[in-house]
């Protein structure tokens, strides 16, 4: 059941009357919300649901084991506050690398089994041991990278004491499998959506409106933006397409960073949207990527809650900036080959993580040189360079999309050779071809998405649509609405983020 | 009030009506269903020469089974009298849509040989590809509903506008976008239709599509549509339903227009026959013929109806393209056996056909 079909429309409708008639009783709230939300996951392959219901299970006792005091009482669990845990540390770690263990034994084994086995056996005939490993094909169950990281952070904040471990499985299990982010994020912090889950939730008029906003573009930027340059880009990036000049496939690797954008920020604003309609606040997951100058300003802005994630709980564990440059690299590098790898088990995203990993080093290396560089240069040069900067920032994200898209290292070979050979450029080359490319296609298309992020960034607000005068409103809601009908496409296209 | 403001989807009621502006204005400057562009190419095409007086419409078999040039030949009037704007599953209501939008370029009161399938009146038969936007623009919500998927009776409400797009769109960009994907993209402003015309195929032959290759030379995919054509179109048919009563409603407009309207059921291959035998899909295939003939009777058109005895004592696998289609040879005798028929009915007085 995706966002864009009409099934989730129908559900929606029904889940969120039988929300408005239950308002003020929480527990049936909650239990409708958890019903919906294992309802909608199993409608797509109700056999994974006794996957997310033993992950929950899982955290959801470690946590409770965790946080375990002295003092507790055995029937109401009420506890003093501040009295030390009933467990040792060392029991207490171990309760913890229990759940880390399942939990990533879980996503490895069906995510990962494949690949690694397969780059094993790689690595044995490679060194003259011929070895057939036994590959299982199994289906990724969907969302399970999400929902894993998730559930995950919760324990790993109930073992730090950065949060008390929820009481009630129910409200655990909302917070897991909560229907508008369980398939594709944003990752929610448990400190942040659990007291939202605890308490009654007021259904406001204001911020009804505005999640049927959220609702409403993110829609365009799926069906009529994303969906349709995915026409444009899956022509160039087929596996077994004839080749492609290089005009074709610097103007799909430009389609394709919108299309990713438009369609993971789509889903994510469908998502944010459904749940403020619920009275829900989730943090931003997207905030203007495309206008960063830099790679540290591009992972602030780009899939916040996964490379937040990363940071609280990968990179800042392994020591963070706090070892030393070389240990500081090397743990950069480290925490993003390990966030490219959670994309996908293949050795593109590898290559993809590698790649944004030596553009955080390279920039965190050069960062001296540049501020004092910037510094020398009067404020009216400022702005001109910080807009050269966000133009010349982009083409190297774009080059890292290209990694990302392409179906093996071998078409990524290809195509690297393709665009930079022979040189002078690819104009000279493609001249004939630019018209071919669907180049009007990418400029009609996302023209909309630049009017709308030009106003955001020149208001400083995100949700600027919503306040304006009833009439503008009307009339953007108008045209979303006809690009929908006329040009959305209609055959309920999976989001890309689904597959991770 | 400003509680009131703030409780009302104010944003949403304002799109509301700036919706229901938009779909009464373009319902306005659209109030007919526009054929799909093909056949609008087609016609504009072949009328370009003349005022034709006798034309064949309807679906494929129309386009691949009378050959105008014959049919003129038989009936003793000059080739560009006699047209065909048959097109690929093309309804009666395309037909329609596109007789009624070029009547000026026909002669007054012309003879329409229009072809009919069982398809074209099933309800049961939900495929995309034999649902035109014609059709569909004539249903109510509900029967929309009841005939295709929920998403798209949602999109047809939105008909005339997506009418008008395509209008403007054609208006600011006469030449095709040269790039597929641009193509493709816009193409789907009109689903059903290309918003972009074609270049009409074989218009000088008068609009006469056909093939030369018979049956024999691809024996499984003859099979295949043998089957496909039985079941998808005969067996569980339901022909009492919404399409019928839409055939006839677009039956009256055309009298209502003058138009001398001689319904035209061509032979299946044998095969298909044989392939209906002791199912739902015989009777289906009789009830249909049955239903013709009556309506025929009670709304004074005429019917013109061919079963496999029109090519008795030759062999129909080298007549026959496919499951329901025939090729040239086939096209050549069935246009002269109907050119003869016609002219039987001129003689006598059934039919006028201007000079």
């Amino acid at each position: 059941m995706v966002f864009n079909s009409l099934t989730f429309a129908a559900f929606f409708v029904v889940v969120y009357g039988l929300y408005v008639l239950s308002a003020r009783r929480l527990r049936l709230q909650n239990a409708l919300l958890l019903a919906a939300s294992c309802f909608f996951y199993g409608y797509w392959d109700w056999r994974f649901l006794g996957l997310i219901w033993l992950s929950t299970g899982i955290d959801y006792l470690c946590a409770r084991l965790l946080d375990r005091r002295i003092g507790e009482d055995p029937d109401t669990g009420l506890d003093p506050s501040n009295a030390p845990y009933l467990y040792s540390a060392k029991a207490r770690r171990a309760i913890l690398v229990a759940s880390i263990v399942s939990n990533l034994g879980i996503l490895g084994f069906f995510k990962y089994f494949d690949f690694f086995a397969d780059g094993c056996a790689n690595l044995l005939r490679m060194l003259g041991l011929p070895f057939e490993p036994r590959l299982l094909n199994l289906i990724l169950p969907v969302g399970i990278s999400f929902y894993t990281f998730q559930s995950l952070s919760y324990t790993i904040d109930v073992y730090r004491g950065d949060l008390r471990a929820v009481r009630s499985l129910m409200r655990f299990g909302v917070f897991v499998a909560f229907f508008p982010q369980l398939v594709a994020g944003p990752i929610l912090r448990a400190r942040e959506f659990l007291p939202q889950v605890c308490r009654p939730r007021r259904l406001h008029g204001g911020e009804i409106c505005t999640g049927g906003y959220l609702v409403l573009w993110g829609l365009f930027k799926k069906a009529v933006i994303a969906d349709n340059l995915a026409l444009l880009v899956d022509h160039v990036y087929r596996l077994d397409a004839p080749g492609a000049d290089g005009a074709a496939i610097v103007v799909a690797t430009y389609a394709f960073a919108v299309q990713i954008y438009c369609d993971f920020s789509g889903y994510t604003d469908i998502a944010r949207g459904c749940a403020r309609m619920m009275g829900f606040h989730f943090g931003l997951n997207f905030d203007l990527p495309y206008l960063s100058s830099n790679p540290v300003e591009f992972w602030r802005r780009w899939h916040i809650s996964l490379s937040s994630w990363l940071r609280d709980y990968l990179y800042i564990p392994l020591g963070g900036n706090r070892r030393g440059a070389r240990r500081t690299c090397i743990n950069l590098m480290l925490t993003m080959v390990l966030g490219g790898l959670w994309h996908g088990a293949a050795w593109t995203f590898v290559l993809w993580g590698a790649y944004q990993g030596c553009l955080l080093v390279g920039y965190r290396m050069l960062r001296p040189v540049i501020e004092d560089l910037f510094a020398r240069l009067g404020p009216p040069a400022h702005r001109v360079i910080s807009w050269l900067a966000v133009l010349g920032f982009f083409q190297l994200v774009c080059l890292g999309w290209m990694i990302f898209r392409c179906q093996s290292v071998g078409q990524l070979g290809r195509f690297l050779d393709t665009i930079w050979s022979p040189w002078p450029w690819w104009i000279l080359q493609g001249a004939n071809s630019i018209s071919q490319t669907g180049v009007v296609s990418l400029l009609v298309l996302t023209l909309p998405l630049l009017v709308m992020e030009a106003i955001q960034r020149f208001k400083g607000d995100l949700e600027f649509l919503p306040r304006c005068p009833v009439w503008v409103r009307g009339v953007a809601y108008a045209a979303m609405f006809y690009g929908l009908i006329l040009v959305g496409a209609t055959d309920g296209k999976p989001f890309i983020y689904f597959q991770f | 009030m400003a509680r009131l403001a703030d409780r009302l989807p104010l944003g949403a009621l304002a799109a509301g009506l700036v919706v229901g502006l938009i779909h009464v204005l373009a319902g306005l400057a659209y109030p007919e269903p526009i054929a799909r562009d093909s056949l609008r190419d087609k016609v504009r095409v072949l009328t370009a020469g003349g005022r034709p007086s006798l034309l064949v419409a309807g679906d494929s078999r129309a386009a691949s089974q009378v050959i105008p040039e014959v049919l003129a030949g038989v009936l003793g009037v000059a080739g560009s009298q006699v047209v065909n704007i048959g097109t690929p599953a093309g309804e009666p209501a395309a037909a329609v849509a596109a007789y009624r939008e070029f009547a000026p370029r026909f002669s007054d009161r012309p003879i329409m040989l229009l072809s009919v399938g069982i398809w074209s009146v099933n309800d049961c038969l939900h495929e995309g590809v034999f649902l035109g936007n014609e059709t569909l623009w004539y249903l109510g919500f509900i029967d929309r509903w009841r005939l295709t998927s929920g998403a798209h009776a949602i999109r047809a409400i939105f008909l005339p506008e997506r009418a008008w797009a395509a209008g403007l769109i054609r208006r600011c960009w006469p030449d095709e976008p040269p790039d597929p994907v641009t193509r493709q993209i816009v193409s789907g402003v009109m689903p059903g239709g290309m918003v972009f015309g074609r270049a009409p195929a074989s218009v000088g032959d008068g609009g006469y599509v056909g093939v030369t290759e018979d049956v024999t030379a691809d024996p499984e995919g003859f099979a295949r549509t043998t089957r496909g054509v039985a079941n998808l179109w005969y067996i569980g048919a339901r022909l009492d339903g919404i399409r019928w009563r839409l055939f006839e409603a677009n039956l009256d407009r055309l009298l209502a227009d003058g138009v001398q309207v001689v319904l035209l059921d061509t032979p299946q291959h044998p095969a298909v026959l044989a392939a209906l035998e002791g199912t739902s899909g015989a009777e289906a295939a009789d009830r249909f013929h049955r239903q013709l003939v009556e309506v025929c009777e009670r709304k004074g058109a005429l019917l013109l109806s061919y079963d496999g005895r029109v090519f008795e004592g030759r062999c129909p696998d080298r007549l026959f393209s496919d499951a329901s289609h025939v090729n040239a040879a086939g096209a050549t005798l069935l246009s002269e056996r109907i050119g003869r028929d016609l002219r039987a009915l001129i003689d006598a007085g059934k039919l006028r056909l201007r000079p």
